[in-house]
């Protein structure tokens, strides 16, 4: 009822912008407040629009299951999927008893056919190293070393990247090419400290860096070395006693060689340093500053700025820059707690000169932040509003609700989902609400466009929970259901992401939970689906070589090889124990006749199970054991388990004795 | 055990019969060590292949051994992949050069005859010994009783990671040398349990080349002993105290670990609790003086390493009134990961002794 509640006060919206539209254009920051919702103002809005047929294409599960940051690399003629990372230890997987196994890392690939099928051409593995080779040069190098870029044209000339941060402090990266059957390495690439991931664009196309060496006061390395002036923050050298350790937060750098750096600075605030963090008692705690704003251009020393003052500097966070017309900034950040909770929003603005407070309207922290060429301020914010703020200062709420997600064209804000509606933003500033195929889009939407610019008849693609939606290039509105995963029927998928591939190919990146009765979390898992891939989906560990998974998926009605983990046996049973109980407890049950007793073992666990013809037949034996041996929790997963022995069961009546003369029948 | 096991194929060739007699006393010094040492004979595969030609029974020993897999066991081929380190290749197949993975007949040699016996290079190379040569063998001989000490075994059994050894802060990897200087067992050598006298009618001193260690079922149940006690109905103490054994348990590399284990039992003999403890050493990676990270060990609860090992595990409320099974597993695991080498994938497993405490005992 509530839903269909908003949806109506959306039509209502509809009734706004039209009556707009003919009346002129008021100002964009000063919308019209929301109408009280009323039913009879619907039928202005747009008519619904069915797709008529041919049918669409429905959306097909390429890949899922227990993988590990599973992404397609759209070339510029192929689809390359790939999950995992290499140098260290993949610890998300569960067994059976829910404890975390920890499974050697690897990346794994695969090339999508047209289908939507996988290739997973083991040589897609082959020479990529499992660690860098700075681990191997004596470092520990504990980090993970994952995919920063797979790019190029398949199979002639695809380069690939891994990146990654050891243990020892640097980050490794490394580069290969493809040669038809492995991955060459080409030379080392000579990161060093250099290489961190602070890194902002900088003079002659160069990048600045800011090394991770635990440095009192900002220190910058320009990459390529030599191609533009450093940057030179020594100036805002303070000692301190214990080590203080200058703490990045933000960058914005210009094309005049102008930096402000935000950040927490040793000595700013000297009366508010304040232990950072302690390392095993075997360092001395260090010391960090609080958050303000050093400014340098080139020739001149770096200085703190000033920033308007708020009730506890201490809590004042910068997160983040927004350039607006030279040489105008605004600076964004958090202080303090809202009254509501959460952190309040810190918006600060610079004119060329000094920086001032700007107050706002609402109690959310800031999120999403875009300035028009004309000065107009937007910004969403963690209450899920929109607002605006024009040149003059004045702060103007939209009147919508719950906004999830932005669509910005031109850094203005082009389409919203809002309280479980699309609506598209005018030109003139008129919110409309489109009739998208119900049900509407719902929190958490993700969206996906077709080309770099958003434009009125371009593809636009909404996704939420089980469904995503599209508006077509004839303005149409079409719905596309999400299919169940393919591999845990307990579960859905949520829409994470929404791309495009080669030849109008879209995808959904999803993901979704795993539970088993003996887990006491679910685990989470993640899937590619494509639109109009027909093929069975691969699970992550299957078809595209061994992965991360050590246990079966549950079983499902298409598996075909249903097996019932009926218990966890100690290792110090006699290894030719007869299992008495469950051996009682099937007994007299044909109805799961063809089921297939015996012992195997995995994850180093000893395991009754049962081969069964099915799915219906595996949930009535684990029916039936659980209800009759203590502690045992059977499930139904889909694997071929090789027996260890085999244990021989009869399902067929009890014997029953004959009766003797004068003896009452022996009691069940 | 591949990595604790004394080097010495001394008295066999002190029993054979040697053309040149022994040599010069200078040679003595040249106890075994790993590549990247000059070689000791420009074609090792070549050169074994000639001792075991003459010394059969002792080579078929030998081939027996994880000496001779040393290169090409698959948990460590598996662990050199993920850290292709001449650090380990030095040791594993020190007939080759270590600053590439050694060709498959150098491969195949692992730590091989030559490794331990022949001393040098060249024409003047010797044959090892520890034992009196009896002058009729046709290669010469040189006989050094240190050959037959822990000092043998030393360079491929004792030694510092490697961060450690090049950043002036050095922490033991392997220290089984060093634990069997410091056990109840140190009057004794490693070839005493490692290499028993297995006496032949032609070879009554013999020694086994086998070199039987934690692949051996009685050799691993000998060395550790387990007392159980329930303390309540929900927990139970193990102590272990050290066996027939002259250094920790397990010592060696990081691929090996003691496991207790005791379950609570239900119908069928069905895990309705578990509680678990590792006994290993325990590393922390750090900033050394140098500035450079290292491992520094923060803990060491292996056998052996103090008088006696107690170890109380908790099964949980659903172990009252229940049998509990317990049971100390010997493990071999995959090549250990994170910074504290407790993650690691399991190998194999050994189940050295176990129990049960009936139900009927459990404490009130």
């Amino acid at each position: 009822m509530k839903r269909l509640h908003v949806i109506v006060a959306m039509f209502s919206l509809v009734a706004c912008g039209t009556a707009r539209s003919t009346g002129g254009e008021p100002p964009r920051s000063a919308p019209r407040p929301l109408p009280e919702p009323r039913a009879a103002t619907a039928p202005t809005a747009p008519p619904l629009t069915v797709p008529p047929s041919p049918p669409e294409p429905t959306f097909g599960v390429v890949v899922e299951g227990p993988c590990y940051n599973l992404t397609a690399e759209v070339l510029e003629n192929a689809t390359l999927i790939h999950h995992g990372f290499v140098q260290s230890a993949y610890y998300y997987l569960k067994d059976i008893s829910g404890a975390r196994v920890p499974v050697p890392g690897r990346l794994v690939f695969g090339r999508v056919r047209d289908d939507g099928s996988i290739d997973g051409d083991p040589a897609l593995e082959r020479g990529i190293p499992l660690v860098s080779a700075a681990y191997a040069g004596g470092g520990a190098g504990t980090g993970t070393l994952d995919v920063q870029s797979l790019r190029g044209h398949w199979p002639d000339h695809v380069s690939l990247s891994l990146a990654g941060g050891g243990f020892r402090g640097i980050i490794d990266a490394f580069d290969f090419d493809w040669r038809g059957d492995h991955w060459a390495p080409r030379p080392p690439r000579t990161f060093g400290d250099e290489d961190r991931d602070v890194q902002a664009p900088w003079l002659a196309g160069s990048s600045l860096t800011m090394p991770h060496s635990w440095s009192p006061y900002p220190q910058f390395v320009v990459v390529p070395a030599g191609a533009a002036p450093t940057p030179d923050f020594s100036a805002l050298h303070v000692p301190k006693e214990p080590d203080c350790t200058f703490v990045e937060s933000a960058i914005l750098t210009r094309p005049d060689g102008e930096i402000f750096l935000a950040g927490k600075f040793c000595g700013i605030y000297p009366t508010h340093d304040h232990p950072e963090w302690h390392y095993d008692g075997s360092h001395p705690p260090a010391l960090q500053g609080e958050s303000t704003i050093a400014r340098w251009a080139p020739g001149s020393p770096a200085k703190a700025m000033t920033l308007p003052a708020v009730a506890n500097h201490a809590e004042l966070e910068l997160d983040g820059f927004l350039e607006a017309s030279p040489p105008s900034i605004y600076a964004f950040g958090t202080t303090g707690t809202s009254p509501e909770g959460g952190k309040a929003p810190y918006v600060a603005f610079y004119d060329g000169t000094i920086w001032s407070r700007v107050e706002v309207p609402f109690k959310g922290a800031v999120r999403e932040r875009h300035v028009e060429p004309d000065g107009t301020l937007w910004v969403s914010n963690a209450a899920k509003e929109l607002y605006a703020r024009a040149p003059s200062g004045a702060w103007a709420k939209q009147p919508i609700e719950a906004v999830t997600t932005v669509a910005w064209q031109h850094d203005r804000p082009e389409w919203v989902v809002a309280g479980g509606a699309i609506l598209h933003h005018g030109k003139g500033g008129e919110w409309t609400a489109i009739d998208a195929p119900h049900p509407a889009v719902s929190a958490g939407a993700r969206y996906a466009q077709s080309r770099r610019h958003l434009e009125w008849g371009e593809e636009l693609w909404l996704g939420a929970g089980a469904f995503i939606v599209r508006l077509g290039e004839n303005g149409r509105w079409t719905r596309f259901d999400v299919p169940p995963p393919a591999f845990s029927p307990a579960s859905h998928f949520a829409v994470d992401n929404i791309f495009f591939g080669q030849n109008r190919q879209v995808w959904i990146k999803a993901s979704y939970e795993e539970r088993r009765p003996e887990w006491p979390t679910p685990d989470k898992r993640e899937a590619l689906l494509l639109l109009g891939a027909s093929r069975p989906a691969t699970r992550c560990d299957a078809d595209i070589g061994p992965s991360f998974s050590s246990w079966p998926p549950s079983a499902t009605a298409a598996c075909q090889t249903p097996v019932v983990i009926l218990a966890h046996v100690s290792k110090s049973a006699p290894a030719d124990f007869k299992f008495p109980q469950t051996r009682a407890a099937v007994r007299g049950h044909e109805e799961i006749a063809g089921a297939e007793f015996g012992e195997t073992e995995i994850d180093g666990k000893r395991l009754l199970v049962a081969r069964v013809p099915s799915l219906q037949k595996g949930s009535r034996l684990a029916e039936l054991v659980s209800h009759a041996v203590a502690g045992t929790h059977p499930e139904v997963l889909c694997a071929e388990p090789t027996f260890t022995r085999t244990v021989s069961f009869d399902l067929g009546p009890p014997a029953v004795p004959p009766r003797s003369p004068g003896r009452a029948a022996p009691r069940p | 055990m591949r990595h604790i096991l004394p080097i010495v194929l001394a008295l066999s060739v002190g029993a054979a019969i040697g053309r040149g007699g022994e040599a010069r006393s200078d040679e003595s010094s040249r106890m075994p060590t790993p590549a990247p040492q000059a070689r000791r004979d420009p074609e090792p595969a070549t050169a074994n292949a000639r001792c075991e030609r003459c010394h059969e029974d002792v080579a078929r020993e030998w081939r027996a051994s994880m000496h001779a897999q040393s290169d090409s066991d698959p948990v460590y081929r598996r662990a050199l992949a993920i850290e292709p380190l001449p650090f380990c290749r030095a040791c594993h197949a020190p007939e080759a050069d270590s600053c590439a993975d050694a060709p498959a007949p150098l491969s195949a040699v692992g730590v091989g005859c030559v490794t331990c016996h022949v001393t040098r290079a060249g024409p003047d190379a010797a044959t090892l010994t520890a034992g009196a040569s009896m002058g009729i063998a046709p290669h010469s001989v040189v006989r050094d009783p240190a050959f037959a000490t822990p000092v043998a075994c030393a360079a491929c059994h004792e030694f510092d990671f490697p961060e450690g050894a090049s950043h002036g802060a050095p922490e033991q990897m392997q220290s089984t040398v060093s634990e069997h200087a410091t056990s109840p067992l140190s009057g004794t050598s490693c070839i005493d349990c490692h290499m028993p006298r297995t006496p032949t009618p032609r070879r009554p001193g013999h020694r086994s080349h086998v070199f039987a260690a934690s692949r051996d079922t009685s050799t691993l149940r000998a060395a550790v002993r387990v007392r159980s006690e329930r303390l309540s109905p929900s927990t139970v103490k193990l102590t272990l105290t050290p066996g027939d054994v002259g250094h920790a348990f397990p010592t060696g590399d990081l691929f090996r670990r003691l496991v207790v284990v005791a379950e609570a039992i239900g119908d069928d003999w069905t895990v309705i609790g578990e509680d678990s403890r590792e006994l290993r050493r325990r590393f922390e990676v750090r900033t050394m003086a140098s500035g450079h990270l290292g491992r520094h060990m923060v803990g060491d609860d292996r056998v052996g390493v103090g008088a006696a090992t107690p170890v109380t595990l908790d099964l949980g409320e659903q172990a009252r009134g229940r049998a509990i099974a317990w049971r100390l597993e010997y493990q071999r695991v995959e090549h250990p990961l994170g910074g504290d080498g407790s993650a690691a994938v399991l190998a194999g497993s050994t189940v050295v002794t176990q129990g049960l405490i009936p139900a009927t005992l459990e404490n009130p």
